[in-house]
Parts: structure tokens; C-alpha cells; sequence
């Protein structure tokens, strides 16, 4: 038994040794949102941010990440209202399928609360590693920058 | 991990070392060198201040190891001791003379990369030690290193073949060269024969091109989706020749 932090919820998790956390999101929290591509390390489609860090939750033990504090697609909008990256990503028609979308917002997450101004260089180096394989990646990066405004704007007013 | 996932290991026991102290650290003495500890991680070894003050090279070639996910999680120790021979880092700690420290109940020991690295998948680590850390020498003065990768499907995937460079030289005079190519072979290959015979020499444009053709011509790569031997042995001539030019310049 295991206990994870999981979108500011404890959860405690009965994991096997080897079981991925990706495996305890899915199958036992049934938090789905986290997707299985390639299984391994490649694709991007299981990207979950660890203490603020995105890594493949497909190759990280859930027994790892006991301790660490875990943020999943589900948990990025608040009070009901979208993520201003969902929002960009939905108002730039950045998906087609959207198995790779959940990846690619927490990557971006990331990616703004390092660097809350990137450019399209910037936004396409630090997503190399998120794969993409039915709509294009000029939206992708477009709605990356829409969000970056929107939330510098954000910031701004408050 | 990756091994797990592929089903090519079965571990029956697993024995976590992240609350080993001591592990995660980076240090550098004029003595020893640059001591690397088993549980840093590649974005560590990157963006490390003392791994970019004493051997840069090292903070580069790490960069281009998976993406940003796996270089959050995925150990430079973990790296070499998945002894995958498509690695980017095995062939520049080879040209920089590192060794790997194991440890085990009966006591410690010191692997040179040659006695390290067997064959894919396979090192000279025993099943009773554990490695704690890499040690890298200090650099000679004026020594120049780099590393040079080719992959050809995107910049994230394996390479198709690394060549790492190390050289020393005095009024355009080599004094030391060293050259190791990665993923081609099962384990990384080094020309120490082929370099000794430019030393003292001057490196003019035709002296390195018959160099990088000899060191090739001794490369037997494995055939693999990545290329056939014949592509990766005039791959491996030209990107050996690229190295050595950028040491020289």
C-alpha cells in the first residue's frame, strides 16, 4: 500500500512492485485522462508532472512517486473553468483524435511556468518529445502562444 | 525500466537506492575529478553549474539523450548500466577516461569503460555490487573535446552513430588525440592505434581524411533498421572526419 498525491487529493494506492504509475492513475483511480501510447518513454501521451516536472508515467514505478506531489490532466482546470491551455488548445482546433492532448497541455504547463514568454523555437524544443500524429503541429505551437498571453495577461490584472 | 516494459528483464527482487545518501550528489576535486553519484539524474548532469564549468562537453551530450521527460527521470548511471549500445553518453565518458565505482560487501572497485562495457545489455558490474558513482579525471590543460551524433529519423530518437573526440595540441601539432564511436557496435570503439600515428604530426585536411578513412575502414557495424553496415561504416567515415576537424579548429 502505497500513498500518492494526485491533484492535491491523498489517495491511498495497493500496487504491485513493478506496477507503473500510469497503471495506478488508470486501472486503479481510474483517473483516464493519463493515456498508454508507446509504453515507452517516446510518444508523450502519459506525461504527468512530478513535483512539477513532466515525465513518462509509463516508465516511472507508481511505488516512486510516493511522496512527490503528481499533477494529471484532470487536475489542471479549476472552479469548472478550463485551463487557459485548453481553452487555447480548443480555440486553435489543436487536436484532431486528442490522445496526445493531455500530454501535450502538461508538457506546456511546464514549459509556461518556466518560462511564461516562449517562442515558437522555444515551445518546439521543449515539446520534441510529444508526438502528434493527426493534426498539425503550427496549431499545437499557436495555441501554446495563445495561453502564454493569456495567462501573462492574467497576471498582469491580478 | 525500458527493459522491463520490453519484457527482456525479470527482475525478482527490486531494491530502490534513493534513500542511500549521498548518491545524488555532483562534485569536483582537483584530485580525483568530477564525481557523478548513481541517482543523478541527465537534466541535472545538463544544467549542473560544476558538470558545465569542468567538463561541458559532458552537459551537452546529455541533452541529447531521450527528451526532456526521460532526462527528468533517466540516471547517467542508469544510462550506462542499461548498457543499450546505441547510448550517448558511453562514448564521450570513454574519450574522457571515466571510471565506474561499484560497491559490495566486498568493498569497492574502480572500472575503467573498457572493463565496464561487455557487450549490449551487459556490463562487468557483478550481481553483488551495486555502482554508486562515474569518476571523470580531470581534463589535460588545453585539451578539446566533443561529441558529434547522426540520427536519422528526428533529434530525439537513438543515434544512428556518436563519435566523441578529445585532443590535445601545441602549435597545431596533435599530442594527444582520442576518438570513440558509439552505437555502432556492441560496445563502444575506440582508435588508439590509428590516432598514435598522428602524433606530432600536424592535422592538415588530408592527414585527417586518411584517418577518419582508416579508423572506418575498421568499424564493423551492425546492420539494423538504423542503416546497413555499408551506410554506417560511410556515415561513420565522414562524422569521424567532422570531429576531428572541430578539435583542430
Amino acid at each position: 500500500m502505497i500513498t500518492l498525491n494526485i491533484n492535491g487529493t491523498t489517495h491511498q494506492v495497493d500496487v504491485k512492485p513493478l506496477e507503473t504509475l500510469l497503471a495506478a492513475l488508470r486501472d486503479r483511480l481510474n483517473l483516464t485522462g493519463t493515456k498508454d501510447g508507446c509504453g515507452e518513454g517516446v510518444c508523450g501521451a502519459c506525461t504527468v508532472l512530478v513535483d512539477g516536472h513532466p515525465v513518462s508515467s509509463c516508465l516511472l514505478l507508481a511505488a516512486y512517486a510516493e511522496g512527490k506531489t503528481i499533477t494529471t490532466i484532470e487536475g489542471v482546470s479549476g472552479d469548472g473553468k478550463l485551463h487557459p491551455l485548453q481553452k487555447a488548445f480548443l480555440d486553435n482546433g489543436a487536436f484532431q483524435c486528442g490522445y496526445c492532448t493531455p500530454g501535450m497541455i502538461l508538457m506546456a504547463k511546464a514549459l509556461l511556468e518556466q518560462n511564461p514568454r516562449p517562442s515558437a523555437a522555444d515551445i518546439r524544443e521543449f515539446m520534441a518529445g510529444n508526438i502528434c500524429r493527426c493534426t498539425s503541429y503550427v496549431e499545437i505551437v499557436r495555441a501554446v502562444k495563445q495561453a502564454s498571453r493569456g495567462l501573462r495577461n492574467a497576471a498582469k490584472r491580478s | 525500466m525500458v527493459l522491463i516494459r520490453h519484457q527482456l528483464f525479470f527482475p525478482t527482487e527490486l531494491i530502490s537506492l534513493k534513500r542511500i545518501a549521498g548518491l545524488d550528489r555532483i562534485t569536483f576535486d582537483e584530485n580525483e575529478g568530477l564525481r557523478i553519484g548513481a541517482l543523478v539524474t541527465h537534466a541535472q548532469v545538463e544544467h549542473s553549474p560544476i558538470v558545465q564549468q569542468h567538463c561541458p562537453a559532458l552537459a551537452q551530450c546529455v541533452h541529447h539523450v531521450g527528451n526532456l521527460r526521460v532526462r527528468n527521470m533517466g540516471t547517467l548511471v542508469g544510462d550506462l548500466c542499461q548498457a543499450d549500445n546505441h547510448s550517448d553518453p558511453a562514448p564521450l565518458l570513454g574519450v574522457l577516461g571515466a571510471r565506474v565505482r561499484t560497491r559490495s560487501l566486498r568493498g569497492e572497485r574502480l572500472l575503467s569503460m573498457a572493463e565496464f562495457h561487455v557487450d549490449i545489455y551487459e556490463t562487468g558490474v557483478k550481481e553483488d555490487e551495486i555502482v554508486t558513482e562515474i569518476v571523470i579525471p580531470p581534463p589535460a590543460p588545453q585539451a578539446c573535446t566533443a561529441y558529434l551524433r547522426f540520427s536519422g529519423n528526428s533529434p530525439i530518437d537513438w543515434p544512428i552513430l556518436g563519435v566523441a573526440g578529445s585532443l590535445v595540441a601545441e602549435d597545431g601539432q596533435c599530442k594527444a588525440l582520442k576518438i570513440c564511436v558509439g552505437s555502432l557496435t556492441a560496445v563502444p570503439l575506440g582508435f588508439d592505434s590509428e590516432a598514435e600515428e598522428l602524433k606530432g604530426k600536424k592535422l592538415t585536411p588530408g592527414m585527417i581524411k586518411k584517418f577518419a578513412r582508416a579508423c572506418a575502414a575498421r568499424i564493423e557495424p551492425i546492420d539494423d533498421t538504423r542503416g546497413s553496415e555499408w551506410y554506417k561504416k560511410k556515415v561513420a567515415e565522414v562524422y569521424i572526419r567532422r570531429t576531428v576537424e572541430t578539435l583542430a579548429k
